[in-house]
């Protein structure tokens, strides 16, 4: 299994402030899982039906965990969630929203998606990172997906 | 037959001619009748074969036979006259009527009378005497009688007062016949009436009218012609009474003048009279001055009859312009439906009535083609029928709703604009709506980012590189943090609050009391460390929307506790009064920090803020909020307070 075909958390985050602080959460946090990010939803969408680029990349290993920015270049987040669990091969992937987005209107559409959880990206950044910690451990630990 | 003879031959010669006379006559009856032996008939002319219908033998032959032919109904009267005659015959005289019975049954009436001869010592000796037919004249007599006794009765009882009516030689007015009824009707005495007219008439007839009857009465005295007047009497117990007189006059031979007539009290005749003419006269004011325009119309299509307001209407300046044929109407006039399309003739809201139909309020324009005006007349019409249930007059109204056509039609293109103008500023706010909604999401998003950036990389300093900062360096790191996660708080609130505006509201029971508690709970982090007394009083339940109500307690609350944070003894008071208009109004209390009331008016604005960020932190948002869900729940805030002596905030529901 190479490095890229194994991965257990794909991050889908633009901003790359944003992305440097949730890899330094993650790690502080002890979660040393292998981690794929991409950084607009078209690569998202790439990676995870491997296409284009990741054409190499087996479907089945999937990743054990989503983190998906609501807020994207090229297809946006509730896209790319959209896609994933309209899929029945990655149907099974826990997607977890992370977003600076307060709104209602995307809260109710992702529930509506299928997201499996939804975290807004605090200004205080140590809550976010507990935040991550939790949803990290939580996802990666105790949720058994079917397919892992 | 024996003869007294005569005294002396010119006296016998005239006694023979007048027995001859006697003999022959055919109505007068000779008899002569012995007393002396016994009463009997001596003599009896031939006439009484005549009258009696017997021979004069008869009478001879039968003594009894005289009495017996009496009428049995007379026989008494007759009996009694001859024996009071006979008691004193040198002074009394025989003479009576009687009826006598003919042996065929018939009746005649007879006067008969009779003299005495008497001897010397003054007794009867012999009667004499002429009984004369009267039958034809008894029953004259009789058949005038009853003429008379109808003519009373008709006098007595005729609705009308059959009268006599006399003016002497000498001036002086009278009535005779129907005297009682005259004077009935005049209210005065029969005696006065019978005496002196002219005073009655002086009293009661009307001044108005009394010089004029006077005069017509002396006219047909003169001219003897018909008298015929109506005057009015002022009687003392009716009033007013009008009487109608017709009478024919005839001058008598005393040079006095008589009218046979007849007077008629005609005052209800007149009263319905009257009656009759206000009502007409009342009809014709309103005919004449009713601001609708009225037209009587014949069943064969003749507009007969115009009020001054259908005439002008129509540009007609008189009746008799205008009373015309719809045929020739229709040659003057035009007339098309409100949306412009020409009605024929036979459409025309009268033809259309004529036809049978009612119409209510039709709005038609009318074009008067010689005149070359064009108005909106609404018509109603109505069919009257007569007796056969034909029409039996059309009556059609008609009011000019030009300038009302005109101001509809004005109000709907006003009101399409206005729909349109509404439409467009809708679509305006709409597109201002989307932008506000994508400016907040973009704010949401896009602003928060780099805040998280500086605190998030303020914190990764402080952790990584913490210890080669001078403690001056740590603490700036601390001032970046602290201000960037501010203002992260500052966009939260704000968006809150923007979000509050468009947030539909749901109205459910709200049970304030437990919201209250609950509230209160969900605070124990702010109120660590603390010991405040809370006081709940009375929180009657209330519709509205539980999740913006539950902010409202959320904010006011947690400002007494922010507020009260310096007192040693904070009281927190929540409760609620009825105001005079019924409504409850609910209120939140501390003791606390309070505030001026001269700044009162800045407390609910957005970002406002009555204290220092160093005394009490804050965004200055949170009464702004809830002044917005109290307003948009239709109820309204307000708060009084005063420095270092607390506030009390108190707000209705609607």
């Amino acid at each position: 299994m190479s490095m890229l075909e194994a991965f257990e958390i794909l991050i889908v985050e633009d901003n790359p402030l944003d992305l440097e602080m949730t890899l330094r959460g993650l790690r502080k946090a002890n979660i040393a899982n292998r981690i794929e990010v991409a950084r607009d939803g078209a690569e998202a969408l790439e990676i995870l039906f491997c296409e284009g680029a990741h054409a190499g990349r087996r479907i089945e290993d999937a990743p054990r965990l989503v983190l998906l920015d609501l807020k994207l270049p090229k297809v946006d987040g509730l896209e790319v969630l959209a896609r994933l669990k309209a899929d029945p091969r990655t149907r099974a992937i826990p997607v977890v929203m992370l977003t600076s987005s307060k709104e209602q209107r995307d809260l109710v559409e992702s529930y509506q998606l299928g997201v499996n959880s939804y975290i807004v990206k605090p200004v205080d950044f140590e809550n976010f990172v507990a935040a991550a910690r939790e949803l990290g451990t939580y996802w990666l630990l105790l949720n058994q997906t079917p397919g892992a | 037959m024996t003869q007294q003879p005569p005294p002396g031959a010119t006296r016998q010669a005239e006694g023979a001619e007048l027995l001859s006379l006697l003999e022959r006559a055919d109505r007068h009856v000779l008899w002569v009748m012995k007393l002396d032996p016994v009463e009997r008939v001596d003599y009896v002319s031939p006439a009484v074969e005549r009258v009696w219908g017997r021979p004069p033998e008869a009478f001879l032959a039968d003594p009894h036979l005289w009495v017996a032919s009496i009428h049995p109904d007379d026989q008494a009267q007759v009996a009694a006259a001859y024996g009071h005659w006979l008691e004193d015959p040198a002074n009394r005289r025989y003479d009576v009527e009687f009826r006598v019975v003919r042996p065929d049954g018939s009746v005649r009436w007879v006067h008969d009378s009779g003299t005495a001869v008497l001897d010397g010592q003054g007794r009867p000796v012999r009667l004499s005497g002429i009984a004369e037919d009267i039958t034809e004249r008894r029953l004259g007599l009789a058949a005038l009688q009853d003429e008379s006794d109808r003519l009373g009765a008709i006098v007595a009882t005729a609705p009308t007062v059959v009268h006599s009516f006399h003016i002497g030689a000498d001036g002086r007015m009278w009535f005779e016949l129907g005297a009682a009824r005259v004077a009935a009707l005049f209210g005065v005495a029969e005696a006065e009436v019978r005496r002196d007219a002219a005073d009655m008439f002086t009293r009661r007839v009307m001044p108005i009218d009394h010089d004029r009857t006077r005069d017509l009465a002396m006219a047909s005295g003169r001219d003897l012609t018909p008298w015929r007047a109506e005057y009015r009497i002022r009687h003392p117990t009716r009033g007013t009474v009008w009487i109608e007189g017709h009478s024919m006059p005839t001058r008598c031979p005393d040079g006095s003048t008589v009218w046979y007539g007849a007077l008629t009290d005609i005052t209800e005749r007149k009263q319905t009279e009257q009656a009759l003419r206000d009502s007409q006269a009342r009809l014709a004011a309103v005919f004449d001055h009713m601001t609708e325009g009225l037209v009587v119309c014949t069943p064969d299509g003749v507009l007969a009859d115009w009020n001054p307001t259908a005439l002008r209407l129509h540009g007609f300046e008189t009746q008799a312009q205008a009373r015309i044929h719809l045929r020739e109407a229709a040659k003057i006039f035009e007339i098309h439906t409100l949306d412009g399309e020409k009605v024929p003739t036979h459409g025309w809201p009268l033809s259309r009535t004529l036809a049978g139909e009612s119409l209510h309020q039709h709005e038609v324009r009318v074009r008067r083609i010689d005149q070359g005006w064009e108005r909106v007349f609404s018509y109603s019409t109505s069919r009257i029928p007569g007796d056969d249930g034909a029409a039996r007059l059309i009556v059609i109204q008609v009011s000019d709703v030009t300038a009302r056509r005109a101001a509809e039609d004005e109000v709907a293109r006003l009101n399409a604009e206005l729909e349109e103008r509404v439409a467009e500023r809708t679509a305006e706010l709409q597109v201002a709506v989307r932008e506000l909604e994508a400016f907040s999401y973009s704010v949401s998003h896009d602003l928060r980012a780099p805040l998280r950036a500086l605190d998030g990389f303020s914190q990764a300093l402080i952790e990584d590189h913490g210890k080669a900062l001078p403690e001056d360096g740590r603490r700036y790191l601390g001032i970046i943090r602290e201000t960037a996660q501010k203002m992260g708080r500052l966009i939260d609130d704000l968006l809150d609050f923007a979000r509050l505006g468009r947030q539909p509201l749901t109205r459910r029971p709200v049970d304030h009391d437990k919201l209250v508690r609950h509230v209160w709970d969900s605070l124990a982090a702010q109120r660590e460390g603390r010991a405040i007394t809370f006081c709940v009083g009375t929180l009657p339940p209330s519709e509205g929307d539980p999740a913006l109500l539950r902010q409202v307690w959320i904010n006011l609350l947690a400002n007494a506790v922010k507020y009260s944070r310096r007192c040693e003894q904070a009281v927190v008071e929540v409760g609620s009064v009825v105001g005079d208009d019924g409504r409850i109004e609910y209120f939140v209390r501390d003791n606390g920090a309070g505030f001026d009331m001269r700044y009162a008016h800045k407390l609910f604005g957005v970002f406002e803020r009555l204290h220092r960020a160093e005394e009490f932190e804050g965004t200055g948002v949170g009464l702004a909020i809830v002044q917005r869900i109290v307003t948009r729940h239709g109820g309204s805030v307000r708060a009084e307070g005063e420095p270092g002596r607390g506030a009390t905030f108190r707000f209705t529901l609607g």
